[in-house]
């Protein structure tokens, strides 16, 4: 009898310091849904579901990749069919994440793991990101050589000048990928670096007028605009051209775009699709210039988290799976994350070379509840992107940025 | 089993699977429709609450401009439709006249309805785009002064939406009127031609009032497909430079903003519309009968 218990204990204590808690086995089926439709079509996916698959015989990971992963996961989470592991919607707010999703509660999550407190709720933790962004400007190094750039642009009066010379050379600027709608959501991102604040946003419950000239939002909108009025950005406006933005970037037919460092990997496969050769050698990265300081500021954002639907099948293969994909393969760091996990180090280097300048790190705060239901009820679509391309798109862009402020007065009315 | 019988259970036995599928897939989801519309459901939330007629008094109160806002393409739509009217009877009208190549001509007007929509909308969203196909064959016949941005320009652009979905749906409103003209009989126009009534003559006084109920009938379907467009201007722009329609802003309700009680009173007060349309355009033709 007491041996039996003894062996027990034994085994508990060896399951506490091995990692993943082995208490309940792993086996079985795994679903795993996720937006990264890319890595399922090179492969990558392959390559890791077949790892976990020899670590952990008997299971069988399933990866679904949705393409428009915001809506579609809607309707599957209305039918309460989301698979086992699955990207968390980055709209719900903290409060809604117990009704969805199970906490992680397998899983041995390092202590300084990045943006936990966003996806916990009552001490739980219920998501885990891919990895952290760097939101900034990606730029061609080849295709500013070609219009004799050779300085990186610091204020918004040289970035102009930039965009002159790219535009002599036939080169679109500055991609800003209106027709697909949601790239523009950066300029939703742009206004905390103005405000210089990541939790700006819940300071907005109080200001009725955020879009006006001189707040943060309104200047970050106003930038984008000054940007697509100086005729910076792509002509074709209106059909999505995202996946084709990916190679004219690599082959330097677009000089820059805004967006964070997950896009350098995606151009760089983009290129290599075109036959292209080390593409990576000439993108590079640099803080978005707001005014005429020429201080360097750099949002730091988290990307999709992870969590266990409530309704997984398998919660616990789910929880194994998460874990290992997210500590255990080169996932965060081939995707050209910053890894959520400290211990692991940007691969990217592109990273590198922005952070090497020091610039102003802002991270990125969790929008509070109350601030999302204000934008529903303002019919604001936050972080989608269409209503700012339907601001810039407007005959007269005055009165749509006093529309703007108008519906916001009144859903925080 | 007395013949009676068996004659019921027939009767029943046929209607039973048609009725339970138009219960199943239109009458009950018309009847959660109308339940969605009382409650401030989310989409995803588990519960609901019940709002009465709030989201009603929403949407024509404070809220209407997302109505209204939309409803602006309509008439672009709508004159769309009646200038499709027109060249599907035009077309009719000299298809029927047994020209050589006359088969060929019906195929090649009714094809693009029986394309894919999705491919068809992709299709013209490369045509029309800067440099794309239209601009190709403008270069090619020498027309470079007649290029224009023809999605780009907001005073262009929903009129190339129009065109679009006028090219796809002629086919169809030409099959019908081309049918309707079949079945005017041949002696009236020879009487007519013995009598020296010329063409416009024979169209006016013969074509024209025999197909007039089912011009009606076009005119009705054309005005409801231009309120519920969708697919043309949700695949070539996705409703950026103000082509937003009806059904788009209805969706974005329910799927961008989580408020599946209000869309659902939406799609409703679409409902409505239509069918006082509908009423009006009925009595009008009636009222056109009598007179």
């Amino acid at each position: 009898m007491s041996i039996l218990k003894s062996s027990l204990l034994a085994s508990a204590a060896l399951s506490l310091t091995c990692g993943f808690a082995s208490a309940q086995e792993v086996t079985g089926d795994i679903t795993f849904i996720t937006h990264f439709g890319n890595f399922l079509a090179d492969g990558s996916f392959d390559r890791w579901t077949e790892a976990f698959e020899a670590k952990y015989p008997g299971t069988d990971v399933e990866v679904i990749a949705l393409g428009d992963f915001r809506n579609e996961i809607n309707t599957r989470m209305a039918a309460q069919d989301y698979g086992d592991a699955v990207n968390i919607l980055d709209s719900l707010p903290a409060s809604e994440l117990p009704n969805f999703f199970l906490p992680l509660d397998q899983i041995d999550v390092p202590a300084d793991f990045q943006f936990q407190d966003r996806y916990s709720y009552d001490g739980d933790l219920y998501g885990m990101i891919y990895g952290a962004n760097a939101e900034a400007i990606v730029y061609n190094r080849a295709a500013f050589e070609r219009a004799g750039i050779t300085e990186i642009p610091t204020t918004v009066t040289a970035f102009l000048a930039v965009c002159e010379a790219l535009v002599n050379e036939g080169i679109t600027p500055l991609q800003i990928n209106m027709g697909a709608g949601w790239p523009m959501q950066q300029w939703d991102k742009a206004a905390l670096i103005f405000a210089e604040d990541g939790n700006y946003y819940d300071s907005m419950l109080t200001n009725t007028m955020p879009y006006a000239a001189g707040e943060p939002y309104g200047q970050s909108i106003g930038l984008v605009n000054t940007f697509f009025e100086a005729g910076c950005t792509e002509r074709d406006y209106t059909a999505d051209g995202w996946n084709e933005s990916k190679s004219l970037m690599a082959a330097g037919e677009i000089g820059m775009w805004f967006l964070a460092n997950w896009s350098i990997p995606q151009a760089i496969a983009a290129g290599e699709g075109l036959g292209l050769e080390n593409v990576g050698d000439d993108l590079g990265m640099f803080p978005l210039p707001i005014d005429e300081s020429g201080e360097g500021k750099v949002l730091v954002t988290p990307d999709w988290a992870i969590g266990v639907s409530r309704y997984a099948e398998n919660p616990v293969g789910a929880q194994a799976w998460i874990e290992f994909l997210l500590l255990e393969t080169d996932m965060p760091e081939y995707a050209g994350f910053i890894p959520g996990d400290p211990a692991k180090e940007p691969t990217v280097p592109q990273l590198q070379e922005l952070l090497a300048a020091q610039p102003v790190l802002i991270e990125m705060g969790t929008p509070s509840s109350e601030f999302l239901s204000a934008m529903t009820e303002a019919r604001i679509d936050f972080m989608t992107g269409t209503y700012i391309r339907d601001v810039l798109l407007a005959e007269d862009y005055d009165a749509a940025i006093e529309d703007l402020n108008a519906r916001w007065t009144r859903a925080t009315n | 089993m007395s013949t009676n019988t068996q004659r019921r259970m027939i009767i029943i036995g046929f209607l039973a699977i048609p009725l339970m599928l138009l219960f199943i897939f239109s009458i009950y989801p018309a009847m959660q429709l109308f339940y969605f519309s009382l409650t401030d459901w989310n989409g995803i939330s588990p519960d609901k609450e019940f709002v009465g007629l709030e989201n009603y008094r929403r949407l024509l109160s404070e809220d209407r401009d997302v109505i209204l806002k939309p409803l602006v393409n309509f008439y672009y739509y709508f004159a769309g439709a009646m200038i499709q009217l027109c060249l599907a009877t035009f077309f009719a009208v000299i298809l029927s006249r047994k020209l050589p190549g006359a088969v060929m001509f019906k195929i090649i007007l009714f094809m693009p309805f029986v394309l894919n929509q999705v491919a068809v909308s992709i299709v013209f969203r490369d045509f029309l785009q800067i440099d794309g196909g239209l601009d190709d064959v403008l270069r090619f016949l020498g027309l470079e002064h007649l290029i224009r941005e023809w999605i780009q320009d907001p005073l262009i652009v929903k009129w190339s939406l129009v065109f679009a979905s006028i090219w796809r749906y002629l086919g169809f409103q030409l099959l019908i009127t081309y049918g309707a003209i079949q079945a005017v009989p041949t002696d009236q126009y020879e009487a007519a031609r013995l009598e020296g009534a010329n063409d416009w003559q024979q169209f006016f006084h013969i074509t024209l009032p025999a197909i007039a109920p089912i011009l009606g009938l076009q005119l009705m379907l054309a005005t409801i497909g231009a309120l519920e467009v969708f697919e043309v201007p949700f695949l070539i722009t996705n409703g950026a430079n103000g082509t937003k329609t009806l059904i788009m802003v209805t969706l974005e309700e329910a799927l961008k903003f989580r408020r599946y009680g209000l869309a659902s009173a939406m799609a409703l007060i679409i409902l409505m519309i239509v069918l006082v349309i509908l009423l009006s355009q009925r009595l009008f033709l009636f009222w056109r009968a009598r007179a």
